[in-house]
C-alpha cells in the first residue's frame, strides 16, 4: 500500500516536472528532513540503545561486507550494458 | 558526507529529548521526497521511456544487489559469532532496517534482530559516505551500494553523484527491492529450515 501510494508521487512528480524546473534543491532538502527523523526515531528507542556495544561491531561488519558484495557484483554490469 | 552528521545530530537530540514522533510522520516526508525525485527526473527527456528502456538493468541490478550482499555476508559469516544463515538473514533487508528488524525479532530472535537493525542503519549511513565515491568507478555500483534504499534517503545522494538516467534505474531498482523484500526473508527462513 505505503508503495503504491511512493510510486503514485514519483508519477505525479514526473507529469508536474516536465514543465518546470526546481528553484531551490528541494530532493536534497527533503533528503535531509528524513535522514533527521530517521536518526530521531533511532535515539529515542532505548533498548536498541543499551544493547548497541554487544551488536555493533558485527552489525558494522555486516554493513561493510553487503556494501561491498553488491558493489562488487554491480561493477560488472558495466561490461553488460556500456555505462556513460 | 555531511549527511551522515545529520542522521546523527538526529540520534542525540532523539536521545536528549524523548519525543515520540507521530507514525505517519516520515512516510509523509518519504512520499514529498519521492514526488520531488520524480520532478527531478522529468528534467531528463521522455523520463518514462528511459525507466522502460533501462527495465532489464533495473530486474539484473537488483539480482546482483541482492546476490552481492549475501555474498559479502557469506563470506564474513566465518569471521563473526554469527552462523552462515544469520549472517545472511541479517543483511537480507538491504537497507530496509525497520521491516528486516522486525521481521527478524519476531520470526528469528530478538538478538538477529536487533544485529538486523542496526547493521541496515549502518549500511544506509555508510553508503551515504560511500556512494560519491564508488559513483567515480561505477554509477550501478553506487546504486547497488544503497540497496532499498537507492528509491528514497540515497536517492538524492545517487542523483547527486551520477546523472538523470542513473537516477531512474536507483529509484526502479529500490521500488523493485522494497517489493522483493517482505517476501525474501520469510522465504530465506523457509529454506533454511529445511
Amino acid at each position: 500500500m505505503e508503495l503504491l501510494i511512493l510510486l503514485a508521487a514519483f508519477v505525479v512528480g514526473l507529469i508536474f516536472g516536465r514543465k518546470r524546473k526546481m528553484k531551490y534543491d528541494f530532493l536534497m532538502m527533503s533528503t535531509i528532513v528524513l535522514l533527521f527523523i530517521m536518526g530521531y526515531e533511532i535515539g529515542n528507542d532505548k533498548t536498541l540503545f543499551d544493547n548497541l556495544p554487544s551488536i555493533g561491531w558485527i552489525s558494522l561488519l555486516l554493513a561493510l561486507a553487503s556494501i561491498f558484495g553488491s558493489v562488487f557484483l554491480a561493477y560488472f554490469l558495466k561490461f553488460f550494458k556500456k555505462e556513460r | 558526507m555531511w549527511l551522515v552528521l545529520v542522521v546523527i545530530a538526529g540520534v542525540f537530540l532523539g536521545r536528549i529529548f524523548p519525543f515520540e514522533m507521530p507514525k505517519d510522520l516520515s512516510m509523509a516526508v518519504l512520499t514529498v521526497l519521492v514526488f520531488f525525485a520524480g520532478m527531478n527526473a522529468a528534467s531528463e527527456e521522455e523520463a518514462l521511456l528511459k525507466i522502460a528502456k533501462n527495465f532489464h538493468i533495473i530486474i539484473i541490478l537488483a539480482i546482483m544487489t541482492i546476490t552481492g550482499t549475501f555474498l559479502g555476508a557469506a563470506l564474513l559469516s566465518f569471521f563473526i559469532p554469527l552462523t552462515l544463515k544469520e549472517a545472511i538473514l541479517a543483511t537480507s533487508g538491504l537497507g530496509w532496517y525497520s521491516l528486516s528488524g522486525i521481521m527478524l525479532t519476531n520470526l528469528y530472535s530478538p538478538y538477529l534482530g536487533s544485529i538486523a537493525f542496526v547493521s541496515n542503519v549502518l549500511r544506509e549511513s555508510f553508503a551515504i559516505l560511500l556512494v560519491p565515491w564508488i559513483a567515480k568507478f561505477s554509477k550501478y555500483g553506487a546504486v547497488s551500494a544503497a540497496g532499498a534504499t537507492s528509491m528514497d534517503t540515497l536517492l538524492g545522494v545517487v542523483t547527486k553523484s551520477t546523472d538523470a538516467e542513473t537516477s531512474l534505474i536507483s529509484f526502479g531498482h529500490g521500488v523493485l527491492l522494497t517489493t522483493l523484500i517482505p517476501f525474501l526473508i520469510p522465504m530465506l527462513l523457509y529454506l533454511f529450515s529445511k
